[in-house]
Formats: C-alpha cells, sequence, structure tokens
C-alpha cells in the first residue's frame, strides 16, 4: 500500500474537478481502461515503476497508449509525470473508481463461498446486500474451498460471516477457554 | 489435578454446546496491512473509536491506539505468530475493560483480568470496569483526613500517608522500595482481621515472573493474601500488557473506592511502565521527545495517578460521580478512597531525570530511598531530609503528631552536626547532645524487613527517643531495649497501648510511659 495516501488525494481531486465540469462518467471510463491495461500488461506497470526510464518516454508511451482518454485524464497524466508520481497511475485509478462508486451509491461486494455462485444466488446476495447497506451492489465471486460452506460476504468494510469454517472456529474457541479442568479439582 | 469423571465431562460440554448460537453475526471489518513488533496497522475499520478494542481472527485482541487518514494502528495484547499480512479484523465495540468483583481479591491476575495463578474463574458476580476512566472532579472529592498505616516507623512518623493520597517512593535499585510497599500491604492486615479491610493491590510492571511468585507466597503465607489482588504484567508480557496493567490495578482499586471502602494500590513499577510506553509510541511513530519518551507521558502518568482520590461521604453526591460506568451505577457509596504508591527507579541517585520530575510533581509527596544509608545499615533506608507529605500531616494519628512533631527537625539537625563529631574533636555539651539523640534515634527508625509495628508500638518507642529518655542506654543496645520496652508495655499496660492507639496522649499516659521507660532502661545503665 505504499503510495496509498498520495494517491487518494490525486483521486480525490480529479473526481471534484470532474464534478465541477459534470465529466465524472467520461473520466472514470478512463480510469477503469486505465486500470484493466495495466492490471494486464505487467509490462506496463513496470515500465511507469522504472526510475531508469525518463519521464518525457513515460509521456509519450503514456500518451500513445491512451491516446483516446479525456483532455482532463490526459492531464492528470502529465500531473502526475511532472510531480515523478507517475508509478502510483494504477492506485490512482483504483482509488478514483472507489469514489466513484461510493459517489453513485455503488459498492462492490466481494462473496467467498465453496461452489461458485448460481444466478439464483446471485439475486438473492444482491437483495441482503441493499438490506445491509441501502445500497446497489457490483457483486465479485471468490471461491475458496477452504470455508467449508455457507458464504461470506464483504462490502465496503462490512461483514457477514455466514461459512461453517467461522462457526466451527467460534466453537473450537468457545471450548478452549473452558474452565471445566479447574471446575473438577 | 483431579481426576476426571467422564460423565461430568460430558455433561460440562453439553453445557457449553448448548450456549453455542450458530449464528451468522454481521461485523465492520478491516484488513491487517503489515504486522509486527506487537503492532498491526489496519486498513478498514473506518468506524472505529479510539482505544477501542478490535478481535483477530485467531481470537487475539487489540486496542486501537492510532486513527490515520487510511489506516488505524493497533497494539496487541498477546502474542501475535497467528495475526498474517490481509488477515481480517473486527470490531468489538468495546472500549478495553476488566471484570471486577469482589471474588478479586486473592488472586494474581494479567493486565485483561484472567486468573494466572491456576485457581480456577473469578468466582462471584463481576462488573465490567473500563482501563480508562475520568478521575473523580473536585466536587466529588474531599480533602485526605484517615491515616493509612504503613506500619513503617519513620514513615508513619515523619511522612505520614493518608487514605486518598499518591505518595511517590523513589530510589535507587536495590534500596527497599519494593521492600517499603510489601510491608505496607502486610501491616494492613491489622484492618483486615478488625473487619475493615484496606483492599490492596499490587501491580507488579515488567519483574520477573519468579519475584511476583515470591511475593504471592510470602502474602499467602502472611495471610496478607485475603485482601489483595496482584495484576502481574511480567518482563515477557507484551509492551502494551506492562502499560496497561497499571489501568488495570486502577480499575480494580476505583471499584472498591467507588463502592465506599478503602482501597490501597501499589505501582511497582512506574519507570517500567513509562518504558514500555515508549515502545509502544516509538512503534508507532510517534516524534520522541526528551529521553525519547513521546509527549504525552506526562499525561499518562497524571491520568494514572489523579484516580487515587478519597472520595466524598455524602452517598448522594457520591452518586452523581463523573464517568461512572453503568453496572456500578446503584452500588456507588461515598467515603471510599484509592491510595497510590507509585514507585520510581532512578538511576545513579538522579531525581531530576524526566521520569522522576515528572512523577514528583505529580504525587502529593515522595518517600527518598539512598543506597548511601542502605549501605551504612540504616535500613529502611528513607532519606528524611528529602522525603516530604505534603497532605499527610492532617490525617496522622493525634498522639503520633504530638510525639514526632519535632522528630524530623532533630534528625535534620543531627544529620547537619553528625559531619562534625566525626572528626572527634571536643564539642560543646549541646551539640553533644543532639548528636547522641540523634544517633539514638537513628536507631529506633531502623526496622527488619517484614515486620510493621502497630502504631501505637510506634508511638511508644518514638515517645522514647524523641523525648530523649534513653540517654542511659547504649546506642549499639537501643534495638534490645526497644524490644524490652514493646514487651513490658505489650504485657503490663495493654490498655495504655489501647489508648495510644485510639490518638489519645493524656498526662497519665505520658508518666506511665516515663516510668516504664526509666524501669526498662535501668537495666542497660552501664
Amino acid at each position: 500500500m505504499k503510495g496509498n495516501r498520495a494517491a487518494l488525494r490525486y483521486a480525490k481531486a480529479i473526481l471534484s474537478l470532474a464534478q465541477d465540469k459534470n465529466l465524472t462518467k467520461e473520466v472514470n471510463g478512463d480510469m477503469v481502461l486505465i486500470n484493466e491495461t495495466m492490471d494486464k500488461s505487467s509490462d506496463l506497470r513496470n515500465f511507469l515503476k522504472s526510475p531508469v526510464t525518463k519521464n518525457s518516454i513515460k509521456k509519450s508511451a503514456l500518451l500513445e497508449i491512451f491516446k483516446n482518454v479525456n483532455p482532463m485524464t490526459a492531464q492528470l497524466l502529465e500531473v502526475l509525470l511532472q510531480n515523478n508520481r507517475i508509478d502510483i497511475l494504477w492506485l490512482v485509478t483504483s482509488n478514483f473508481m472507489d469514489l466513484f462508486n461510493e459517489l453513485n451509491g455503488v459498492q462492490k461486494a466481494v462473496v467467498t463461498t465453496a461452489v461458485p455462485l448460481s444466478p439464483a444466488m446471485e439475486m438473492k446476495v444482491q437483495r441482503k446486500v441493499k438490506e445491509l447497506t441501502g445500497n446497489e451492489a457490483e457483486i465479485k465471486n471468490f471461491i475458496d474451498p477452504g470455508i467449508i460452506g455457507g458464504f461470506i460476504l464483504r462490502v465496503g468494510d462490512i461483514q457477514y460471516n455466514g461459512s461453517v469454517d467461522a462457526q466451527l472456529k467460534t466453537l473450537k474457541r468457545e471450548f478452549k477457554n473452558n474452565t471445566y479442568v479447574s471446575k473438577l479439582n | 489435578m483431579a481426576e476426571i469423571n467422564p460423565a461430568e465431562v460430558s455433561a460440562i460440554l453439553k453445557k457449553q454446546l448448548s450456549g453455542f448460537e450458530a449464528k451468522a453475526s454481521l461485523d465492520e471489518v478491516g484488513t491487517v496491512l503489515n504486522v509486527g513488533d506487537g503492532i498491526a496497522n489496519v486498513y478498514g475499520l473506518s468506524n472505529v473509536q479510539y482505544g477501542e478494542l478490535v478481535e483477530f481472527e485467531s481470537g487475539l485482541e487489540g486496542i486501537v491506539l492510532n486513527l490515520e487518514e487510511d489506516n488505524v494502528g493497533v497494539v496487541l495484547l498477546g502474542p501475535y505468530r497467528d495475526v498474517k499480512e490481509g488477515a481480517t479484523v473486527k470490531r468489538t465495540q468495546r472500549i478495553a475493560s476488566i471484570k471486577v468483583g469482589e471474588g478479586i481479591t486473592g488472586r494474581v491476575i494479567d493486565t485483561l483480568g484472567f486468573p494466572i495463578d491456576g485457581k480456577g474463574p473469578i468466582e462471584g458476580e463481576t462488573f465490567e470496569m473500563p482501563l480508562e476512566r475520568k478521575a473523580p472532579g473536585v466536587i466529588f472529592r474531599q480533602p485526605v483526613t484517615e491515616p493509612l498505616q504503613t506500619g513503617i516507623k519513620s514513615i508513619d512518623a515523619m511522612v505520614p500517608i493518608g487514605r486518598g493520597q499518591r505518595e511517590l517512593v523513589i530510589g535507587d535499585r536495590q534500596t527497599g522500595k519494593t521492600a517499603v510497599v510489601i510491608d505496607t500491604i502486610l501491616n494492613q492486615k491489622e484492618f483486615y482481621d478488625a473487619g475493615e479491610p484496606v483492599h490492596c493491590i499490587y501491580v507488579a510492571i515488567g519483574q520477573k515472573a519468579s519475584t511476583v511468585a515470591g511475593i504471592a507466597k510470602m502474602f499467602e503465607d502472611r495471610g496478607a493474601l485475603a485482601y489483595t489482588t496482584i495484576v502481574a504484567a511480567n518482563a515477557s508480557d507484551p509492551a502494551p500488557m506492562q502499560v496497561y496493567a497499571a489501568f488495570a490495578g486502577a480499575a480494580i482499586g476505583e471499584y472498591f473506592r467507588d463502592t465506599g471502602r478503602p482501597a490501597l494500590i501499589v505501582y511497582d513499577d512506574l519507570s517500567k511502565q513509562a518504558v514500555a510506553y515508549r515502545e509502544i509510541s516509538l512503534l508507532l511513530r510517534r516524534p520522541p521527545g526528551r529521553e525519547a519518551y513521546p509527549g504525552d507521558v506526562f499525561f499518562l502518568h497524571s491520568r494514572l495517578l489523579e484516580r487515587a482520590a478519597k472520595i466524598i461521604e455524602d452517598d448522594a453526591i457520591a452518586k452523581d460521580m463523573n464517568d461512572l460506568p453503568d453496572v456500578l451505577k446503584d452500588k456507588v457509596k461515598g467515603g471510599g478512597s484509592l491510595t497510590a504508591l507509585p514507585l520510581i527507579e532512578t538511576q545513579a541517585g538522579d531525581v531530576s531525570a524526566y521520569i522522576p520530575t515528572n512523577v514528583i510533581s505529580i504525587t502529593d509527596g515522595q518517600i527518598f530511598l539512598t543506597s548511601d544509608l542502605f549501605n551504612s545499615g540504616v535500613r529502611p533506608a528513607i532519606n528524611v531530609g528529602i522525603s516530604v507529605s505534603r497532605v499527610g500531616g492532617a490525617a496522622q494519628v493525634k498522639a503520633m503528631k504530638k510525639v514526632a512533631g519535632t522528630l524530623k527537625l532533630d534528625q535534620a539537625q543531627y544529620r547537619e552536626l553528625e559531619a562534625f563529631a566525626k572528626f572527634g574533636s571536643d564539642l560543646d555539651p549541646a551539640t553533644l547532645n543532639v548528636i547522641e539523640k540523634g544517633k539514638r534515634n537513628v536507631e529506633i527508625l531502623k526496622q527488619a524487613e517484614n515486620n510493621p509495628y502497630p502504631v501505637e508500638n510506634q508511638i511508644a518507642i518514638i515517645y522514647a527517643g524523641a523525648r530523649n529518655l534513653l540517654r542511659d542506654v547504649p546506642v549499639d543496645r537501643i534495638r534490645e531495649f526497644e524490644k524490652d520496652y514493646l514487651e513490658y508495655l505489650e504485657a503490663k499496660h495493654r490498655d495504655l497501648l489501647d489508648t495510644l492507639k485510639a490518638g489519645k496522649l493524656t498526662d497519665e499516659t505520658t508518666d506511665t510511659l516515663n516510668s516504664v521507660i526509666k524501669e526498662v532502661s535501668a537495666k542497660y545503665k552501664k
């Protein structure tokens, strides 16, 4: 999470500027594009991180790759380059997406299950999230056979743990801090 | 361990299972960013509050001590081997607290209130007392009026301590600081036996486990454990446990204080607590100040010691006390007190170091122990010249006040003239008189370890010394005389001792004392 604090500040700044100019949707589209591109290309990530490559080269490369972006996004790239912060571009984009989702009442919900979710189940989860937070959610299914059964739903900082694994752990702990040995003495 | 009956085991297991609710919980969570040195940084937990307890997957708990823009700093209260990067952390919505009840006396517990003496769970009803609590405000207090008998002659005579006072015990290592406070706790047995116990709490911070075990054993053997609780955060415990041990002790003391009873708390010692706090602060990257202590180390000690107080007698006012935990609201009674005896270890007698000056300025006086005196055989090695009690005088037993009124001054004069006496030159009779009296008083004020004196005996022997009635007894036989004299009084004049205990010093009593001293000291005349 190195550089996250700075990334958050850049993300806040660009979002507020986009709001002023009513361009949030467009800028968000750019951010998603940049984020996805960087997700897929480790070459690009390493290239931007490299201290050996000159900023001017990074600039021309970035403008070439993302040539169809909104001028505001291009401006962000310029500013990041100027401030020697281009290495946190990835973090800026992900922070921006979080802030944008928060602004529009859309939340990311991560559902961990032992087996993949069926579409019907997904609807149920969708409803549960609405019930818990009052927001719409983008559902991401994560599969972990380690939880044995049930599901863990995580929306932002809220977690609903209905997994068999968690219940077993609670039970185990309950047995552990018992005092029956001393009671029998 | 006794043999376990299989039927009983399954019965207990069944009971435990029946209490288990397989319910999914809705929690506010965060993710561990990094962990190390007893500190974890957590991302998320956006609504967490300062000082709140958080729980890790393994059941380990931590206290939130840093709230930053994008992460929170948590100190871990236990072994953190199982905490991994990316693990979830839950809010508990509780602030750090300890379960206190009547059953806590006679037990050895850790900072979180769990018994570590192997005697099973704390019995009886318990109440959650918060570790951090605001000290009672001005209108809920009253001046110190009752004495807290330490059983140590030089303290009770010259630096008296009152119930509700905070008296610092300060000195180098190996000068008998712990011995002074242990004797004080032992001396409370008299009140326990009389049915008006002073509840004692001994907080051991950063000590060897063997030392704590030794002290617990000694208390048990002397019958002092019946009214004492030991809170132990040993040297091997994590730094947060050592810091909060003092607060846990204070929380126990507050339980007794707020239910209208006298309590005595000993912090052994606050220097180690400050060092543990420094460790945490530096790891949390708080800026270091003087001697690398953080800026709020003064506040750490002042808010702790301010909780020692004498509560107003009026129940109606006491009931409205500020910051009372809800569980205690209908149990509050006035007139309780919490006396604090913090210990500070100095390095080579340097009282002008940071922590000693801080604590000296917070407390209502100090008992200064010096290694010079200790090594010259004056034990307890209390340096009377610089030891003071700023409020205890009002609480001293009247008879003691009359008898020992001039003792401190006399001893100061003697110390000044003592240097001359060493040259052995010719001295005028007046000077010689001061020196001879001083020498005898020094002998009188010596006292063996774990041998507290009841107040009436103290008054009787100090009367003899302060009135210079022991001229005929050689200095090296003073202690022998003391023993004879007190045994004689106990056997023949118990009623006289009782009046002294009640605080009365009439002409009749002084006459009897004079004649007894004359009679006993005649034996020692050369």
